[in-house]
């Protein structure tokens, strides 16, 4: 009867400190790149939407962030707005802000 | 951008990714954000701090005032502080992060996130299945891709779970 006690109030020690382990975790994420579709889009002005595009404002979130290391990124060293070769067939430009 | 897009894609050199400021006026921090990463770029450390941002936009997005946690992220990249902070406070990268969305809004967006994967447009958080199929319609020189027959059904063409079916009913004269 006591064993089982004091098991049980270790169990629930342990499980609290594991709370607060992940609270106080540290406040700097490594760098990532980000999973758009995790964030809400937002707009400059309510628009009627161009044939061809989604509203922004409506897209689900569908994608978890990765954890990429950022030394893999083939950064363009003309351009620090660039990753990939400057000759590509295809480029993608994003308009976006951070917030 | 979509992770998928970037191991896939960008990381395997197929495809260049430019990233264009748009700060919304909405976002009380958008457009300082965007110089700190600015700033951060003339360092060298350009998409460490466009991550940082991100990752950690909820430790300053709602803040009174954003810009020491910026020079935190600088602080914590181990850039130069001095030449970080002057360029911050002195708004060097302003007009730049201006002109950037004054170019966005000439290409017709008018939200975020907007992209253009060569002249096609996408606007908001697209599955990566739009971007992979943008993509390769790209990559095929404009052409539209290839129509992928159902293995289970030789009559249907596209994936079984489409949101969308056509149903044709019709004969060959």
């Amino acid at each position: 009867m006591n064993r089982t006690r004091v098991w049980s109030s270790a169990m629930v020690a342990l499980f609290i400190m594991a709370l607060l382990g992940t609270a106080c975790g540290p406040e700097m994420a490594t760098p990532t790149p980000r999973g758009d579709a995790g964030t809400p889009a937002a707009t400059v002005a309510a628009k009627t939407p161009v044939a061809g595009q989604t509203p922004a404002a409506t897209q689900p979130a569908t994608a978890p962030a990765v954890t990429l290391d950022p030394g893999e990124l083939p950064v363009d060293p003309n351009d620090w707005h660039a990753l990939g070769p400057a000759d590509a067939k295809v480029t993608i430009v994003e308009y976006s802000d951070f917030q | 951008m979509f992770p998928q897009v970037v191991s896939e894609y960008i990381q395997t050199n197929k495809v260049r990714y430019v990233f264009k400021n748009f700060p919304l006026q909405i976002h009380q921090w958008a457009q300082k954000s965007a110089e700190a990463a600015e700033c951060a770029g003339e360092q060298g450390q350009y998409w460490a701090m466009h991550d940082a941002l991100f990752n950690n936009q909820d430790q300053w997005s709602g803040s009174q005032d954003a810009v020491p946690y910026f020079k935190q992220l600088a602080t914590t990249l181990k850039l130069d502080q001095a030449k970080f902070d002057s360029c911050l406070d002195t708004g060097k990268y302003t007009a730049a992060v201006q002109a950037d969305m004054q170019a966005g809004i000439q290409a017709g967006v008018t939200g975020t996130p907007a992209f253009r994967v060569n002249d096609v447009p996408l606007s908001g958080a697209q599955p990566f299945e739009q971007f992979k199929q943008t993509i390769e319609y790209a990559q095929a020189g404009g052409k539209p891709p290839a129509l992928v027959v159902a293995a289970d059904d030789f009559r249907s063409m596209g994936e079984a779970d489409a949101p969308v079916v056509i149903t044709e009913f019709s004969d060959f004269q």
